[in-house]
């Protein structure tokens, strides 16, 4: 009977907890202020789309680049992390750590790859910003200890053993080497290293989240911005132990690439 | 989400520490029990690995050979040669940084390195985790030892709780260090005196119980090397062809020698440090041509046998 009466006890508490939990407001700490201010939430998505210039981007489609080689890609992947949000008064908020992004599937008929959905306190925020690439620690961790659905698992073949580190990015094609229009030369590219993690800054991208209303921040990634500067026909590799001017390239390229609808 | 490793109830293993040598971190999950050690074992002689199922870990470090594999460069998968020498797995429980390279720092990621590499096992963990899935043994063991299906957590887990029990301090040198001075022949005592000796200056970089400083070093093998080495792994000039010290426990055992299986005999490497090796730019500053004579160099080899122990064979 005892037993039966605390079981009934540890319902009742469950069920409580859980109704506190599903209020939508966050608590935030207000910078240089000692105040605790409590806020309604409102929810904020960020979208990532693939483009190339002005079209959407699909994979296995010929494209030119901006050195008129023909291209195409056949696989696009990269690691978003530490999505921040800003705004005046309040500190930096880190709104996820990481995020593995597969253009395979590109969703701009629906408004963009869900990035990130989450709930943040209303009012205006002054922008966000996030990495293209993964912080030291994150970079250097061990992927067995991820489970296998995890984005750092070893399951997403991501990680450069022989080095316990990270590949940021991957992009792997082929291109047109004897000017018929069909690309059918291999060109692989996978950017990693601490020194190549980069921030893609939306700082001064305004934006406003309402109460209790959804609000989509989609951001654009132009697919050609990644080979400027790069003569992918004749310099169409690096696994990021070699030829380290072509790894800064295209790693700053990708930041640059990105760009606010 | 992070795995939590969780705690099981089996017996712990009981781990020997050999006199002089520190306390190994054996916290958390590098926590030691019969039961994973065992599953460990099997799993490392186990071919399932390999993408065909004909390359163990254990096919590149044989017991017998003080858990190298005899050869120059170490052999995969329908026969691909590898680019490396197969270093001994003993008393990896001390070591800092792992493969010649020192490019993981862990037990548990170096073996992802092997699994990988196209030229060893040329295999890839979900392809491991898909068989060991299917592999009733395997399903009950991992239950019973990680209270949950087999996962990468728990196979690199496994692997490295055996790898951690092979433990070698055991040889006629240590006897002699605890007090056994018959332990070494007189030939020997000679060969240990040069090896400590200002002159010689070994101990620079093979110090320690474990006859190691745990650094990166160039010994002047070549002048231009096929392997960059440390380099690989920090891209710095100043690391090119610098190679990880290995230990000196057990050398009799672990022939060839160097990271590229250069030398075939202990008697070659000391000729090597007693020529001075080539002049590369990166080459050590503690290596320079030592001229020994023969009954000295005869003497430095015999002292380096001294090192073996051979109960870790009997095993």
């Amino acid at each position: 009977m005892v037993s039966k009466f605390s079981y009934v006890l540890a319902i009742i508490f469950t069920f409580v907890v859980m109704i506190s939990c599903k209020k939508d407001t966050t608590t935030i700490v207000k910078s240089g202020v000692d105040s605790v201010e409590e806020k309604v939430d409102g929810t904020l998505n960020i979208k990532i789309n693939g483009m190339v210039d002005n079209e959407s981007f699909v994979m296995y489609n010929n494209y030119v680049n901006d050195s008129g080689q023909t291209y195409r890609v056949e696989s696009i992947r990269f690691y978003v992390g530490d999505i921040s949000l800003y705004s005046k008064g309040y500190e930096n908020n880190v709104l996820s750590d990481v995020n593995l992004v597969d253009l395979l599937e590109n969703h701009t008929s629906s408004g963009g790859q869900e990035l990130l959905s989450v709930n943040v306190p209303e009012g205006h925020y002054d922008g966000l910003s996030f990495a293209i690439g993964l912080d030291t620690a994150t970079n250097h961790s061990d992927p067995s200890i991820y489970l296998s659905s995890d984005p750092l698992s070893s399951f997403q073949n991501t990680h450069w053993d022989w080095n316990q580190g990270y590949k940021f990015l991957m992009v792997d094609g082929k291109i047109d080497s004897d000017g018929d229009g069909i690309p059918e030369q291999s060109f692989s590219y996978h950017i990693g290293l601490d020194d190549y993690y980069k921030i893609v800054d939306f700082s001064s991208d305004t934006f406003r989240i309402a109460a209790g209303e959804e609000t989509d921040f989609l951001v654009s990634l132009n697919i050609n911005s990644l080979f400027v500067g790069v003569d992918v026909l004749n310099d169409g590799f690096t696994h990021s132990t070699s030829n380290f001017p072509l790894v800064e390239t295209i790693a700053s390229n990708s930041a640059e690439a990105f760009y606010k609808n | 989400m992070l795995l939590i490793s969780c705690g099981t109830n089996e017996a712990k293993f009981v781990f020997k520490i050999p006199n002089g040598f520190d306390e190994p971190d054996l916290m958390g999950d590098k926590e030691l029990t019969y039961l994973k050690v065992s599953l460990g074992e099997k799993l490392f002689f186990d071919p399932l690995l390999s993408s065909d199922s004909t390359i163990s870990c254990g096919s590149c470090h044989q017991p017998n050979l003080a858990f190298t594999d005899g050869k120059r460069l170490s052999t995969g998968v329908n026969n691909r040669k590898g680019k490396r020498n197969s270093p001994t797995l003993l008393n990896l429980a001390w070591s800092k940084r792992l493969l010649a390279d020192g490019g993981v720092n862990s037990i548990e990621t170096q073996m992802l390195v092997p699994i990988s590499d196209h030229n060893e096992m040329n295999s890839s963990i979900p392809q491991i985790i898909q068989k060991l899935n299917r592999d009733e043994y395997y399903i009950e063991v991992f239950h019973q030892v990680f209270d949950r299906k087999p996962d990468a957590f728990g196979l690199t887990r496994a692997i490295s709780a055996y790898i951690r029990t092979l433990v070698s301090g055991n040889s006629r040198w240590d006897a002699f260090v605890a007090g056994d001075t018959a332990a070494l022949s007189v030939e020997e005592k000679n060969g240990m005196d040069l090896f400590y000796s200002s002159e010689l200056n070994c101990t620079s970089c093979h110090s320690g119980y474990l006859f190691t400083n745990h650094t990166f070093q160039n010994n002047g093998l070549y002048l231009n090397y096929q392997d960059s080495g440390r380099a690989l792994i920090t891209y710095k000039s100043e690391d090119l062809n610098k190679f990880k010290v290995p230990t000196l426990r057990n050398i009799e055992l672990t022939a060839p020698y160097m990271h590229d299986g250069n030398f075939n005999s202990l008697e070659k490497v000391v000729e090597h440090y007693s020529k001075g090796g080539e002049p590369h730019m990166n080459k050590s500053s503690k290596i320079s041509p030592l001229d020994l004579t023969c009954i000295e160099k005869q003497e430095l080899v015999a002292f380096l046998k001294s090192l073996t122990d051979l109960s870790i064979i009997n095993q």
